[in-house]
């Protein structure tokens, strides 16, 4: 099922003025897509997935289901979560703690009054789907973190939802689970084929499971797309920040023009920015702009001819395979990671950019 | 050391105490009840023990006991179911809907809980009078509702709150009107609160004395208590074994309930008081 | 935007509306027509006129009303510290690992959970001239040479009903006690003997300040009641001997019971008023605001 969202906005009001939790969202979502929303605590992803399956109601704009119109406020449409058909896992599980597992299952087919076959046949096809067909006598307070949530997506397919909303649901487990689960519930997306909304603010998750990534911020959209899109192109500071780890490098710097090319100044070197930046460089509104260069793509005593400069490391953090150094620069600091080898603190090191892959921004308030 | 013993003699002393406190009235009342004569602690040995004034008063058709006891026992498990209904309603509205001064509501109905009867029992009677409903099961079941409506409110909010929001959610989603959210999920999972209301409101209705005895005439819908409270003799002396081996039989159904359910209504009164 | 916090709004007054309208007819209507009325002559019988202030004037020059008012204070003066004061003491007990907890547990409560109507009955045998146990047990203890006239006396009377009423609610204050006992941490105890206090010390500086709110609640619970005071001082005493044990509440209804709805309401709207301070002032202390949000 596809899904639109127009102009959507959610405003919440309490005794202490009013809050816009969701702000003019516009948003397609394709038959079958995994979406992901992400974003930092507060920004309104819960909102946003509250307001599609019909928790709350939209205090302006629109959502479409396919070619029905499900909530509108100027339209006065409101269907309720019942007659959506969406299903959802939240990040507490909220299984039934009075019923077993069986019928955790079973409640929404219950419900609906679904013929006792199907009801368990049904349970007990999605059980076995997710290896929890021996815990089906059991009550929600005897699992473990890992089987509760497996309950809980098993009772949102049960019912073979139009959309599939899933509110944080790797969060209370443990890492290791979380990296195994996070595999399983993308095969388990594609078996479905069901479209889904999954929200979370771990950029690694998203950029694991989503087709499409959304980043919000207070409420908005800032940017859409792959997650490749989403590291390649950032479209702005905060973005570039959150996709990625350890983040991006950002720091200030101002552009010159020389010769046809524009220049930046890190330390003392001028540093040459790649020609097919130009576009974005003149569309700036003043020559002082933020520069991002990922860690990985600062290079650290390159072999080749590049220029480089001269960086103190001021600590060394192993990651395994590869090394995390933080290195001044002037009165710059960085971040850069690099193949493991002898580093010293305080050595000081030859650092080189890889101009291509430098990021420009507006500075922002 | 022997602090440690000192304490322990002490409170096997206390307990002790305690026990012969809260007891030696209700033992007192059984020894009477099966005596044949109220003074046999002066005549200590003289009096036989039998049955005689437990047959009397349930076999005697003028003192309506069996009337006042069935009675009581209806209007306090009308009362008793009523109060949970309205009360789970209210206290679900208060801990999840947008209800703009909610808080005033339940502050509102503490203070409520804090009236005395007597400030209503006039008005009720000539209420009760005007609509023709003075001895029946109705003058009294409504009052006590409404009457005990506060503290059950007051307990079940304290149940409810403790409900993840989340679960509420869950069942909208699976389908659930606001009325299968309650009926399959809220009560449900509240259960012991549920059950702890229903006791104190079946307990409190039923020990409830001045608006059954100012709202009923005659055995039509007099409760125990009343009954219990009205009984004299027929000759100027105090039939004293009839009346506590009535009252024997009057406090068993809430003596059973606080011995069996004793943690639901220790529960029950703490989160009504003390928050929860 | 209007319609969506409209329909939310009309839900969930569907689910508390039959709670308000219970209170609203059967106890804010009656306290108010309660009001209304006792600025009436309202008699049974006879025309019911509007007299103003007449009813309270009179009930100012009322000695009767003045005795009413004398009793029920002193009654809440004498059984409330005893209630709350016993009360403490059996739940220190309960508090600790006694044996048979339950049992305990379960004879604490039956004399709450009993009708105060029975357990007056009871108490006017107890308090017997000829054959009561509690003369029985005061002339086997020593304690008085002869039977005491209890129930015929102003003191014995008295007495006999802050006894009966002692019995009947020390249960309610040991359970709430009880609770706040139980919340106090473990670690608070093992701290201060860690600290070399002796039991006395502990009981002072450790559970005294924390139960100080429970305390309160129990104290005010217990003055609210015990100022509405109605069914045992009818039964076991009638108010009497000569209404000196007559409570404002029984006052009161003799009045109702007369058909004299008039004076009764002024007399109870005086109880009324009364209360509704007092409850303001426990809801100020109480700490209830985390409640419900
Ligand atoms: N029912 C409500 N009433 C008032 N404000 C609300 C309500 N629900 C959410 N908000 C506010 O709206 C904003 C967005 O909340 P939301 O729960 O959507 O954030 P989130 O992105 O899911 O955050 P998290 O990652 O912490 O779950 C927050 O500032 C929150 O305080
Ligand atoms: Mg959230």
């Amino acid at each position: 099922m596809n899904l639109r969202l127009v102009e959507l906005t959610k405003r919440f009001f309490s005794k202490h003025g009013s809050i816009l939790a969701v702000n003019d969202v516009n948003l397609e979502i394709d038959s079958g897509e995994f979406f992901v929303l992400l974003g930092p605590s507060g920004c309104g992803k819960s909102t946003m997935l509250n307001l599609i399956a019909g928790l709350e109601k939209p205090t302006r704009g629109e959502i479409w289901f396919d070619e029905t119109l499900v909530a509108s406020a100027s339209r006065r449409v409101f269907l309720p979560p019942k007659e959506r058909n969406v299903a959802m896992v939240f990040q507490s599980y909220a299984l039934y703690p009075h019923l077993t597992v069986f019928e955790n299952i079973a409640f929404p087919l219950r419900i609906r009054r679904t013929k006792e076959q199907l009801i368990k046949e049904s349970v007990q096809r999605v059980a076995s789907m997710l290896a929890i067909s021996e815990l089906l006598d059991r009550k929600p307070a005897g699992l473990s973190g890992g089987q509760r949530q497996r309950v809980a997506i098993a009772r949102a397919i049960v019912r073979k939802p139009n959309i599939f909303l899933l509110d944080e649901p790797l969060s209370n487990l443990d890492a290791q689970l979380r990296a195994s689960t996070r595999g399983e519930l993308k095969n388990l997306q594609r078996n479905l084929g069901v479209t889904t909304i999954y929200v979370t603010h771990d950029q690694i998750e998203a950029m694991g499971l989503g087709d499409r990534i959304a980043v919000l911020k207070d409420g908005r959209i800032v940017q859409i797309g792959t997650p490749d899109e989403l590291y390649e192109n950032p479209v702005n500071p905060f973005v570039a920040k959150f996709i990625g780890s350890p983040p991006m490098n950002l720091f200030k710097a101002s552009i010159n023009y020389d010769k046809g090319s524009f220049f930046i100044t890190v330390g003392n070197k001028k540093i040459k920015l790649p020609d097919n930046k130009a576009e974005r460089i003149m569309s700036l509104k003043s020559k002082d702009c933020l520069i991002g260069i990922r860690p990985e793509h600062i290079y650290i005593n390159p072999s080749g001819a590049e220029e480089t400069l001269k960086g103190k490391i001021t600590s060394i953090e192993p990651l395994g395979k590869d090394v995390l150094l933080h290195i001044s620069i002037g009165e710059n600091k960085f971040t850069a990671i690099t193949p493991k080898m002898r580093f010293e603190e305080y050595e000081i090191v030859n650092v080189g950019f890889d101009p291509e892959r430098i990021h420009v921004f507006e500075i922002q308030d | 050391m022997i602090e440690e013993k000192f304490k322990s003699v002490i409170i096997w002393i206390g307990c002790v105490l305690l026990v012969v406190f809260c007891l030696t009235p209700f033992l007192y009342m059984i020894l009477i009840s099966l005596s044949s004569s109220p003074d046999f602690l002066t005549k200590l040995g003289q009096i036989e023990f039998s049955f005689k004034n437990y047959y009397s008063v349930l076999s005697s058709k003028s003192l309506h006991f069996i009337d006042y006891l069935r009675n009581s026992l209806i209007i306090s498990a009308a009362s008793a179911f009523f109060c949970v209904i309205i009360a789970g309603l209210g206290a679900y509205s208060i801990t999840r809907l947008a209800l703009p001064g909610k808080m005033l509501i339940l502050f509102f109905v503490l203070a409520v809980s804090m009236f005395p009867q007597i400030s209503l029992v006039g008005y009720l009677f000539k209420f009760m009078s005007s609509i023709g409903w003075i001895n029946t099961y109705f003058a009294l079941i409504f009052p006590y509702v409404a009457w005990i409506l506060p503290l059950s409110l007051w307990i079940l909010v304290s149940y409810f709150a403790q409900i993840p929001r989340d679960l509420d959610k869950a069942a909208l989603i699976d389908g659930c009107t606001g009325w299968q959210i309650l009926r399959k999920v809220i009560f449900p999972v509240a259960a012991p609160g549920i059950f702890s209301v229903s006791l104190l409101s079946f307990i409190f209705a039923f020990n409830e004395f001045m608006f059954a005895l100012m709202l009923t005439i005659d055995y039509h819908s007099r409760t125990i208590p009343v009954g219990i409270a009205l009984f004299q003799g027929l000759h100027g002396e105090i039939p004293w074994g009839n009346i506590m081996a009535g009252s024997a039989i009057a406090v068993i159904p809430v003596v059973l309930l606080t011995i069996i359910f004793q943690s639901y209504i220790i529960q029950g009164l703490t989160r009504g008081s003390i928050k929860g | 935007m209007e319609y969506h916090t409209f329909s939310e709004l009309r839900e969930s007054y569907a689910f508390i509306l039959p709670l308000m309208i219970f209170i609203l007819i059967f106890v804010l209507l009656p306290v108010l027509g309660t009001f209304i009325n006792s600025f009436f002559r309202d008699i049974s019988f006879m025309q019911r006129k509007f007299i103003l202030f007449e009813n309270y004037k009179q009930l100012f020059n009322d000695s009767d009303f003045y005795g009413a008012i004398r009793f029920t204070i002193l009654f809440i003066l004498v059984s409330v510290p005893l209630e709350i004061i016993l009360g403490l003491i059996f739940a220190l007990i309960l508090n600790e690992a006694v044996p048979f907890r339950g049992f305990l547990r379960a004879c604490v409560l039956l004399p709450w959970a009993i009708p105060s109507a029975i357990s007056g009955r009871l108490w006017e045998l107890i308090f017997n001239y000829n054959y009561g146990l509690a003369n029985f047990l005061c002339i086997k203890l020593g304690i008085s040479t002869g039977p005491i006239n209890w129930l015929g006396s102003s003191l014995g009377a008295f007495l006999g009903i802050v006894i009966a009423d002692v019995w009947k609610t020390t249960p309610f204050v040991t359970i709430i006690l009880l609770a706040g006992l139980s919340s106090i941490p473990i670690e608070l105890y093992s701290q201060a003997k860690v600290d070399g206090s002796n039991f006395l010390q502990r009981f002072h500086k450790v559970t005294m300040p924390l139960l100080k709110p429970v305390l309160i609640v129990a104290l005010l619970f217990r003055t609210i009641d015990a100022l509405r005071i109605f069914d045992l001082v009818y039964v076991l005493t009638h108010g009497g001997p000569g209404g000196a044990t007559t409570s404002l509440s029984l006052y009161s209804y003799r009045y109702f019971l007369a058909g004299d709805f008039g004076y009764g309401s002024a007399i109870s709207v005086v109880l009324f008023v009364i209360a509704f301070i007092l409850s303001v002032v426990y809801i100020k202390l109480g700490r209830f605001a985390e409640l419900g949000t």
